[in-house]
Formats: C-alpha cells, structure tokens, sequence
C-alpha cells in the first residue's frame, strides 16, 4: 500500500510516496540530487553533505538534507537554487580533501560540483574562499576514504558487522574487529561493493588496518 | 575473566548497568581495558564487539595498553595550556625518557596523559597526579616531582 502524498518540488507538483526518503522521492521524479552516502535499502545517514535541498518552513527556505528527510503533505522544496549550489560545493570541497579517490569518476563530479558553486554570485564568492582547499592543509589519516559510514551500515546489516568507525574528530577512522576468531570475515564483499570512492581495494581486511589492539 | 565481569557487573545497581559505567568500572580497577575483556563482554550484551571498540576509541579516558603505577595527568585546558602546560609535559616526557606516542615509561613507573580542564584554572598549570592536583606547577619541578614518586616507589617495595 502506497502512502500518497503531495509535494511541490521547483515548482512542480508531484505525489509521492510519504514513506521513503525525500532524497528517494525526488529521485524517483527524475530530479538529480548528487549524494555519496545515501543507499536506498540503508536510507539516509547524512554524512556527505551533497543532498541539501532547500524546504520551506513558516516564512523561511532552510537548507537540508534530503536524505533525512521524509515527505509531507503541502512541502515545498527547492532543488538547484543559489544557496544550495553553494552549500553541495563547499561539500563537494570538504570531501575532496580526503581524496585523491580510486574512483575518477567521484573525483570529477566533485570538482564539477564546486566548479558550478563557484560561478555563482560574487557576493557569496568572498566568504568561501578561505574555505577554499588550499596548501598546507592537513593530510587526512586515509586518504581516499570519506568517512561516508556505508560499509559499516551494510556489513552490520547483512555482513557479520565487523566494520566500524574508531576514534573521533580528525583521528575518525574505519576499523575491522575480527574479535578472538581467526577468520570471522564472510567474504561477502558487499562493503567493496558499496563503497562510493572505491577505497576497499581488494577486501577489507587488507584495507581497513586501523585497530585498537 | 568471566567471574571478574559477572561480579564487576552485579556490583552495579541494576539501573546503572550499562556499557559505559562497567568500562568505567573497568578502566578504574585495571587501569586499562583489556582486549578479551571486550570480546566477553560482547557475547554477555549481544551488542557487537566491533561497537564496543568503537565506544572505547570514542573517549580519550579509554585506555586499551596497561598503564604505569602512577598516573600523572597534565591539564591542556586553555588556562593551563596558556600558562605553559606543554613545558610541563615535555619535561615530564624528557624525565620518563617517553618516545614518540608513548605515554608509559619503560620502567612501568608512571604514565603520563593529557587531559583537558580538571575545573581548577585558578591554579593553573596544574598537573592531577593519581587523582590529586597540584597547582602552580612550574617545569623546573618537574624532576623533583618524579624524584618523589621513585622514592616512594621505593620505600613501599622495601616495606
Ligand atoms: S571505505 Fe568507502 S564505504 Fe567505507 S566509509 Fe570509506 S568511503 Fe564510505
Ligand atoms: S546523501 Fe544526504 S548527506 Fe549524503
């Protein structure tokens, strides 16, 4: 059974499903949101920072993440404004900075994503560019990696949930827990297959290093 | 082990007994938390071991390598660190003759953390040694400091 609800997105009224992501719903409308860490069957996470869209909220457009949010009756959602091509590319250029990423093509929609921020008012191009990834910029613990939380959402959900984030802050790393077993990895290889960069290369176990013991 | 958690965890009142209060417990009584310690804990709870790795590396407090006799806890809060915290500390790493990313000296006598704001700042820089703070520290002590708990060390094995 379908829970229909209707929402106006550019403009345009659409009737979605209320019980999938907002971030699914548009989607699923032919309207392209970039995102890395959302994954359909895992639903939202909000970790990559690419999905906002703008939603209007009593008298105020607010900028969120689409991948967190579910749809209303009567909302109101703005897709590819200013503010929100600004917002996906200082995104876009926190991510690059835990590049350079196996997978070219993350790399190129990234910089794609800055480059449109970028052209974008002069006004709001004051503010960033300290932001801007700049030299001597602190080199992440892995690179390559972002952080993004799927393969330790997916190996908990049909793996045997051995991935796991350790640490925090700029020490936030991911780390294989194989316990006292000797082998306790199933090869299922879902989290090679999830990972938006490409970073588990050939498996994890040799990727993922980082223990505590 | 097993009869060390299950009594450990039964000292507990019953609405206390989460996960963090017995690492706290734990990281009290062994000054660390042991690896298998995570391993059994985990077949008790049912919560994942890999979750409680990553609870541990969450808290600086957690500490997963054995710890010295003594502990000596420099305060990096801004106060003290404004007023010289890091002499204290490189004097002290000096002193125990600590490498790179080691916090224990070879000896086993003292270990050596930084923490941040101990909530004394009026005597900062301060230094918390085995739970006891002393203010007003200035690095030049530093080796007295130590003398002292040798001497201690000492004494008590002689005893
Ligand atoms: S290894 Fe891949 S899936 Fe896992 S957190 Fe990093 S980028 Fe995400
Ligand atoms: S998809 Fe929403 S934050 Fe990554």
């Amino acid at each position: 059974m379908k829970d229909c609800v209707e929402i106006i997105a550019d403009g345009q009224l659409i009737a979605v499903d209320r019980n999938i992501t907002l971030l699914q719903a548009l989607r699923d409308n032919g309207v392209n949101i970039p995102s890395l860490c959302f994954y359909p069957s895992l639903g939202g996470y909000g970790s990559c920072g690419l999905c906002v869209v703008e939603v209007y909220s009593s008298g105020n457009w607010l900028l969120r993440h689409s991948c967190l949010l579910y749809p209303e009756e009567g909302m109101q959602v703005r897709t590819a404004t200013l503010l929100v091509q600004k917002q996906r590319a200082q995104a876009a250029r926190l991510l690059l900075r835990r590049g350079p990423f196996h997978k070219k093509e993350v790399e190129e929609m990234l910089i794609a994503l800055v480059q449109e921020g970028a052209d974008v008012g002069d006004l709001l191009q004051k503010c960033d560019s300290a932001g801007a990834a700049g030299e001597g910029r602190a080199v992440p613990l892995i690179a390559g990696c972002i952080l993004c939380g799927l393969c330790v959402r997916i190996c908990r959900k049909v793996g045997k949930g051995l991935l796991t984030f350790l640490g925090r802050g700029e020490n936030l790393r991911i780390g294989m827990v194989l316990g006292q077993k000797d082998d306790p990895c199933g090869n299922c290889r879902a989290c090679r297959r999830i990972c938006p960069t490409g970073f588990i290369t050939p498996n994890a176990r040799c990727t993922f290093t980082a223990s505590l013991y | 082990m097993s009869t060390y958690l299950k009594e450990l965890i039964e000292k507990l009142p019953e609405n206390e007994r989460l996960l963090i209060n017995i690492l706290n417990c734990v990281q009290e009584e062994r000054g660390f938390i042991p690896q298998p310690l995570l391993t059994e804990l985990a077949e008790r709870t049912g919560v994942p071991e890999s979750q409680l790795h990553s609870l541990v590396s969450f808290f600086n407090s957690f500490r997963t390598k054995s710890a010295g006799k003594h502990r000596i806890c420099v305060c990096y809060g801004t106060a003290c660190y404004a007023r010289g915290a890091p002499l204290i500390y490189d004097r002290l790493a000096d002193e125990l003759e600590l490498d790179d990313g080691d916090d224990t000296s070879p000896d086993g006598l003292v270990t050596v953390e930084k923490v941040y704001c101990v909530g004394a700042c009026n005597q900062a820089p301060l230094i918390v040694e085995d739970g006891q703070i002393k203010g007003k520290i200035k690095s030049y002590q530093v080796p007295f400091l130590i003398k002292e708990l040798r001497k201690k060390d000492q004494d008590g094995r002689n005893e």
